[in-house]
């Protein structure tokens, strides 16, 4: 294999840039002192057990992960009906109503969640959490839609007609045939949907309010008053889950790819 | 009556414009009939109206004496090979097969039997397991047969099911389809723009413009026989000249033939003799293998002869050509 000197001397940065603030951070999590410092003082696990105690964080997250997931689930399903009227009557309207469905994805969240803040809390005084959902639906909504529109574009039209000659009802041709081979596109928008609300910043802060905190805020209120390692401690764990996310999207993925793998015989 | 027949079949996409217009079509039982014609004539569209994808504006489809028009495509019991296979790629060769046979709530120890038999037909042994991407072009064929046939259709629809092969797996690929339709003795529409495929599997062929039928026969009566200029030319006709030229040819117009407007004859069929009726100048000369093809000018116009008469003519060369009466063919239009 061909290699240049300066090609690994990028690499070599660029990977040190991305993964060295986060080592820094796996190692100071483990350490005694109250501080997020170096040189290490000792070996301590006591910031992990920090996490679980402070009532503020264990709240955030399980909010966030509650949010995260209704949002995700309610955005595929919705982008999954607006895919398949997208796909299935193209023109004009269609490509507007994409563009109005990609829209979220182009405007900055800071005025997403002011408007939202306005119209929904303000005006229409619905309560805070049926808006986070509301907010972080608008978030995920664009990758779903355009992940899935893509996928369902590039499924053979025959497939469903060739399930319908066989015998099968529309409905269950969807079912048995479109269906299944939108698993990849589906578990994608998921991880990407799933992600996008869990680190939502701009959106929750105007629609967070008393008992209803996100993660990502509480650990901002977290190291503004205290600059001690629980923040790294629970980072580190936020870590370890999405690596486990990660591996687990990856076996899926992989165990559909393997399917498409080409055998020549002959 | 007809096993199937199309009466005066209607379709439009846009309610304005008609892609197919007051079409009759007659199936017989049994038989391989082709829908012969150059793209958009709308001989796919013929093909997905007898599938019931297409809805109709007008006209009646029976089979079997059963009215079919409205029936949903799902309780046709028809099988649809398509062109692009439309085989499902998240499901082994076994279950695409058993697909249809699960839908009707087949056990599945007939399931098993009945794959393992259509399997067997189509020559697909040993690939059960696998998946439609790990099938060449030629075994995805196959497979997509196999899987319209399991369900033992009332009538098998074949959408150019061989346009996606290479030239030579399409020619063992169309006796394979002729000699599968004869052993099942299944009625079979077959869409191609393909001339010579078509017309060698074929019991009938319908060649279609415009979407209208031009004319349906057996492969041989349309290639003696054509109905109009353009099927004339599809056959190999080269050679036209109107009714007024005859004395200038030197032909009369048969008892039979009522009224004609054209006449045209096969490069092949005009000869060169002295005795000949027409006298002309040979202009261009090109080598076929194993005859000549000239270009000969004529007070009747260009025409195109083909002899494999030695030594050959030289270009300039003066001939005169004589024009066989049974080789004449006179059209109406």
């Amino acid at each position: 294999m061909y290699k240049h000197r300066f090609v690994t001397i990028i690499a070599f940065i660029t990977f040190a840039f991305i993964f060295l603030p986060l080592i820094l951070i796996i190692v100071t999590s483990f350490n005694s002192a109250d501080t997020i410092s170096l040189p290490l003082d000792g070996f301590s696990l006591q910031w992990f057990g920090k996490v679980f105690k402070s009532r503020s964080l264990v709240q955030s997250f399980k909010n966030s992960l509650a949010l995260a997931l209704v949002a995700s689930f309610i955005g595929i399903f919705l982008g999954l009906l607006s895919s398949i009227a997208l796909v299935k009557k193209p023109g004009k309207v269609s490509n507007a109503l994409l563009s109005i469905f990609l829209s979220p994805s182009l405007i900055p969240g800071i005025v997403i969640g002011y408007v939202l803040f306005h119209f929904l809390v303000v005006k229409l005084q619905i309560p805070l959490l049926f808006a986070l959902v509301l907010g972080h639906l608008l978030v995920v909504m664009p990758y779903c839609v355009r992940i899935i529109c893509a996928s369902l574009k590039d499924i053979d039209e025959s497939l469903e007609e060739a399930a319908r000659t066989l015998g099968c009802p529309p409905v269950k041709a969807f079912f048995l045939v479109v269906l299944p081979n939108l698993r990849p596109a589906i578990l994608s928008s998921f991880m990407l949907s799933f992600i996008n609300s869990f680190n939502n910043i701009p959106v929750s802060m105007y629609l967070k309010g008393p008992g209803m905190n996100t993660l990502p805020y509480a650990m901002m209120n977290h190291i503004e008053y205290n600059y001690d390692p629980t923040v790294s401690a629970l980072s580190v764990m936020l870590m370890g889950m999405t690596l486990v996310f990660m591996f687990i999207m990856e076996k899926s993925m992989n165990s559909q790819s393997l399917k498409n793998e080409t055998v020549r015989s002959e | 009556m007809s096993f199937g027949e199309l009466r005066d079949i209607g379709v439009s996409y846009d309610k304005k414009n008609l892609i197919l217009e007051d079409l009759n079509l007659d199936i017989h039982k049994g038989e391989l009939l082709s829908l012969l014609g150059p793209s958009g004539c709308g001989k796919t569209t013929t093909l997905r109206v007898l599938a019931g994808l297409i809805e109709t504006v007008k006209g009646t489809f029976t089979l079997d004496g059963q009215d079919m028009t409205h029936v949903p495509v799902h309780k046709r019991d028809f099988g649809m090979v398509f062109q692009s296979y439309a085989l499902f790629p998240h499901l082994s060769v076994f279950e695409n097969i058993a697909f249809g046979l699960k839908l009707r709530k087949v056990e599945v120890p007939s399931v098993t039997k009945q794959v393992q038999k259509i399997v067997d037909i189509c020559g697909i042994k040993g690939l059960e397991k696998r998946f439609p991407k790990q099938l060449s072009g030629g075994q995805r064929q196959r497979v997509a047969l196999a899987r319209a046939l399991v369900i033992e259709p009332k009538l098998l629809l074949l959408d150019e099911p061989l346009s996606n092969l290479d030239a030579q797996l399409r020619v063992q690929m169309r006796t394979s389809i002729k000699r599968i339709q004869q052993e099942l003795g299944i009625s079979t529409v077959f869409v191609t723009h393909d001339q010579e495929e078509c017309f060698s599997i074929s019991d009938r062929v319908a060649i279609m413009q415009k979407g209208k039928i031009e004319q349906c026969d057996n492969p041989e009566t349309i290639y003696s026989n054509p109905a109009c200029e353009m099927i004339a030319r599809f056959v190999g006709f080269k050679n036209f000249f109107s009714l007024d030229q005859k004395d200038l040819l030197g032909i009369t117009l048969p008892a039979k033939i009522q009224q004609a407007k054209l006449v045209c004859i096969r490069p092949e069929d005009i000869g060169f003799s002295p005795s000949g009726t027409l006298r002309g100048t040979i202009e261009v000369r090109t080598y076929l293998g194993n005859s000549y093809q000239y270009e000969v000018n004529t007070p009747a116009g260009m025409l195109t002869v083909s002899s494999n008469k030695t030594p050959a003519c030289e270009v300039g060369e003066s001939v005169s050509m004589a024009f066989p009466a049974d080789a004449l063919v006179f059209l109406e239009r």
